[in-house]
């Protein structure tokens, strides 16, 4: 299988391929890694573990060159890089596979492959033969066999990724960052990555490799670091940790204290979802949520968990069934939806929370306006007594309502699209994705806000990703699978394993609801 | 959770922005402005008569009628290119009124064109999803025929009495188009900065997605951004007409790159959601007497196009310079 080096020593060697020295960088005042101590072996699997925001992607940046350290050095194959440039770190063999892809999709695999340094011919044209040729042979070391000339677009996401690898491979990176691939892979797609990444690892390569999924950090790595809050916390083997070890080192504290003490009280039913389609996307959907009631909707990337939140609040076109709040239909509008009581925090913070450019007090203000108005005019002092209210009862920082938004902190820019919404004591709030790149502490604290508003009598929707979030938080939760509601659970027999199986449909779920049966779906599809 | 507190309240200083760059984009036209007015006062120090003055206050008070709405345009991310085809049709419109007893119904026919044109406008953009400069320069062409075909390319008419007063009367010793033009600024600026509409127009241009999820009914505001923006339009047209007295092809011909390089000089972004409209009255008066200047002080003609130009790409210039530090720091 091509020209594998496979006598180089899978074991570590004497100088390591990377090493990082008291590396530290921070971001304004914020410290995003201090005095960072890394190495990496030729010929190992690294993997690196830690929380959200705990400073992985900034050390994938700092190692590609993208940051300049403030301290400390980088050591590329013994060589101190005290100003290390993207096109440096490209030389010295680094190459990065992000989550998301840089190809271009309307070039052939062969052209994204070997991009920068096409082949040329006698004529100075690109010679696409021994491009072809050239890319067929280093994806043959990957032990694939996807035809070069195929146009990137046409390929699976896994196929993609692959080409991803693949260019790494040209320009003959002996350093492979890997930040979180296995996110957008299935199970089989997965084997076939892993046994990709052990040839490369066999080939003498470095790989350093991150991941949320730990078991694939067990079965793949050689060695784990764990990273905390910007500190690094241990290397060691993989052998000598386990599971609930390797849990405790990223978290640094049990998991219990994340989260708030709950006290459900469930009222009267508010919103009735009442066999809900959105074509394509989702199909047959009831459940109903009561008052004071938290409520998660777990499911895989795509099952439908962002559309059922979008349906909710009218921001996306329902084709069949209804909603209802309070037992009147609720109102299809966005702004109708807002009016009525029926809100929603989106997952992504910077394209559908904040308005950049635009101050705190502004944001906060947007959806109460109304509220505002002294005479028909907006009154600059209520404003500002509103602002300074919602900063203290959320905790924002810093306090000044006058701030720009994105100078503030993931965190605090989400305890801002949070507390929008309080203000407008609203019956109904559907958070979807609450914590995503929000730090421990600013987690927690959101959490806590979650709860708070659960008893003011609000009623919580909660898609998430994160498991331990929708368990550490809700009364119940519903399991989505391709569209589909597959399972509902009570906080009492949920558990992760009991959800990732109705999640990805494998096995029964323990206690189904809705709509689980092929019909249903035929007859939403129409 | 002490260590993650600490590093957010230090967190505010993350995000770098240039002061020097920062102050540029938002007092570029009023500095310009002061320089300009002090070059001219050495080298052509007739600029300072009082009958060119009073040229100069009339030509800005059209344009910057005009800039008022096309603030409200940008703001939105969008832009109007067809305000110089209202500008004329409204003219021609009222020009041609005989009787008096006509003008009441002539007026409002005008203000029928100008609402059909912002609606038209605004829904092509929100509701088909038309990008705003394909369907404005589309609704210039329509109305610009729709003129034509009104006239049938001849010079229209005598202005009727109260439309000479509106264009060349005045009032408490300032021009009337000053005062209407002053009048409507103030409205503009306490609506924009006072009400929720104004509000809402600076949410929905500087993140509409946010902007929906925040019960702010974007496609409403967009809609209404244009319909306003044909007023204004409409407006100037009446008080041109009415200081010319009379209405041919040429009427309002460079309003439309100028009330947007007025504006984006001012301050206000291409991108939507930035600025105001002081700013662009300020690069509404700018434009007007650096174009002034350069007759009074007797150069070729050309100099005033290559002027504006080189002032359009300066102010564009720090605007993408402003962006830019911005995008760096994060």
């Amino acid at each position: 299988m091509g020209s594998s080096d496979a006598t180089a020593a899978a074991v570590r060697p004497g100088e390591p391929l990377l090493r990082l020295a008291g590396v530290s960088k921070a971001f304004g005042g914020v410290q995003a890694l201090s005095d960072i101590s890394f190495e990496l072996a030729a010929g190992e699997i690294h993997a690196l573990a830690g929380e959200n925001g705990a400073g992985k992607s900034t050390f994938v940046k700092l190692v590609a060159g993208v940051y300049p350290p403030d301290a400390g050095s980088v050591v590329l194959n013994g060589e101190e890089h005290a100003r290390l440039t993207p096109k440096l770190a490209r030389q010295a063999g680094i190459a990065v596979v992000h989550q998301e892809f840089n190809l271009l999709p309307e070039l052939s695999v062969g052209e994204n492959i070997l991009l920068g340094a096409l082949p040329r011919d006698r004529w100075k044209t690109v010679s696409a033969k021994r491009t072809q040729r050239t890319a067929a042979e280093l994806l043959a070391r990957l032990g694939s066999t996807i035809d070069p000339r195929r146009l990137v677009r046409e390929l699976t996401v896994a196929q993609q990724q692959l080409v991803e690898i693949a260019k790494a491979l040209a320009v003959d990176a002996r350093i492979i960052l890997l930040d979180e691939p296995s996110t957008v892979l299935s199970g089989d797609e997965l084997d076939v990555l892993h046994a990709v990444l052990r040839r490369l690892r066999d080939d003498g390569r470095g790989l350093i490799y991150i991941s949320h999924r730990l078991n694939e950090v067990f079965a793949l790595a050689d060695r784990v670091t764990v990273f905390k809050d910007g500190r690094h916390v241990s290397t060691c083997d993989t052998s000598e940790l386990d599971h609930d070890e390797l849990i405790r080192r990223m978290v640094g504290r049990p998991l219990v204290e994340l989260f708030p003490q709950r006290h459900p009280s469930p009222g009267q039913p508010v919103l009735e979802v009442d066999n809900v389609s959105v074509p394509g996307k989702l199909f047959d959907v009831s459940f109903s949520l009561r008052q004071g009631e938290i409520v998660g909707l777990a499911g895989l990337g795509g099952s439908g968990r962002t559309t059922i939140a979008r349906a909710i609040v009218g921001l996306e076109r329902v084709a069949a069934g209804h909603i209802s709040l309070d037992g009147a239909p609720a109102p299809r509008s966005p702004a109708a939806c807002a009016r009525a009581g029926l809100v929603m925090v989106p997952e992504d913070r910077k394209t559908h929370g904040i308005l950049a450019e635009h101050s705190v007090a502004f944001n906060l203000s947007l959806p109460s306006l109304q509220r505002l108005l002294r005479h028909r005019f907006l009154s600059p002092r209520a404003e500002k007594v509103m602002a300074d209210r919602l900063i203290k009862e959320f905790g924002i920082r810093p306090p000044t309502p006058g701030t720009d938004i994105r100078r503030l902190s993931g965190g605090n820019q989400q305890k801002v699209v949070l507390a929008r919404w309080l203000a407008q004591s609203p019956k109904v709030v559907v958070l979807d994705e609450p914590t995503r790149g929000v730090d421990v502490g600013a987690k927690a604290e959101i959490y806590a806000l979650v709860e708070r508003l659960r008893e003011t009598g609000v009623s919580v929707l909660l898609a998430s990703s994160e498991l331990p979030e929708i368990l550490g938080t809700c009364d119940r939760v519903l399991v989505l699978h391709e569209g589909q509601l597959v399972a509902e659970m009570d906080r009492a027999t949920a558990t992760e394993e009991a959800i990732m199986r109705a999640a990805t449909n494998s096995g029964s779920a323990t206690v189904s609801a809705g709509a689980s049966d092929d019909d249903a779906r035929d007859s939403a599809c129409r | 959770m002490t260590t993650t507190r600490q590093l957010e309240i230090t967190g505010a200083g993350s995000r770098r922005t240039r002061p020097g760059i920062e102050w540029l984009s938002r007092y570029a036209a009023g500095t310009t402005l002061v320089v300009v007015l002090c070059i001219a006062a050495v080298v052509t120090p007739s600029f300072y008569s009082a009958g060119n003055l009073r040229t100069v206050a009339l030509q800005a008070a059209a344009l910057g009628v005009v800039v008022l709405g096309q603030t409200v345009a940008l703001l939105v991310r969008g832009l109007d290119m067809s305000v110089t085809a209202v500008i004329a049709f409204s003219g021609v419109l009222v020009v041609s009124a005989g009787a008096p007893g006509q003008a009441f119904w002539l007026l409002l026919l005008a203000a029928g064109v100008a609402a059909v044109v912002g609606l038209t406008n605004g829904l092509l953009i929100t509701w088909r999803k038309v990008p705003p400069f394909v369907a404005t320069f589309a609704m210039l062409i329509v109305v610009g025929g729709c003129r034509l075909a009104y006239t049938h390319g001849q010079t229209s008419g005598s202005a009727p009495g109260w439309l000479r007063q509106l264009g060349s009367g005045s009032l408490l010793g300032l021009p009337m188009p000053v005062v209407i033009w002053v009048v409507l600024l103030i409205i503009f600026w306490l609506a924009l900065a006072r009400t929720r509409w104004g509000r809402w127009i600076y949410a929905a241009g500087a993140n509409p997605e946010a902007a929906r999820h925040s019960g702010v009914p974007v496609g409403a505001v967009v809609l209404s951004a244009y319909v306003v923006c044909a007023f204004c339009a409409m407006i100037a047209g009446l008080v041109l007409s009415g200081y010319l007295g009379y209405v041919d092809a040429n009427l309002g011909v460079n309003v439309n790159l100028n009330s947007i390089t007025a504006a984006i000089i001012g301050g206000v972004a291409f991108s939507g959601g930035r600025g105001g409209v002081l700013g662009a009255t300020l690069g509404a008066i700018l434009l007007t007497v650096l174009v002034n200047v350069v007759v009074v002080a007797g150069l070729p003609v050309y100099w005033q196009i290559i002027a504006m130009g080189v002032v359009l790409v300066l102010a564009v210039a720090i605007q993408g310079l402003r962006d830019r530090t911005i995008a760096d720091g994060s």
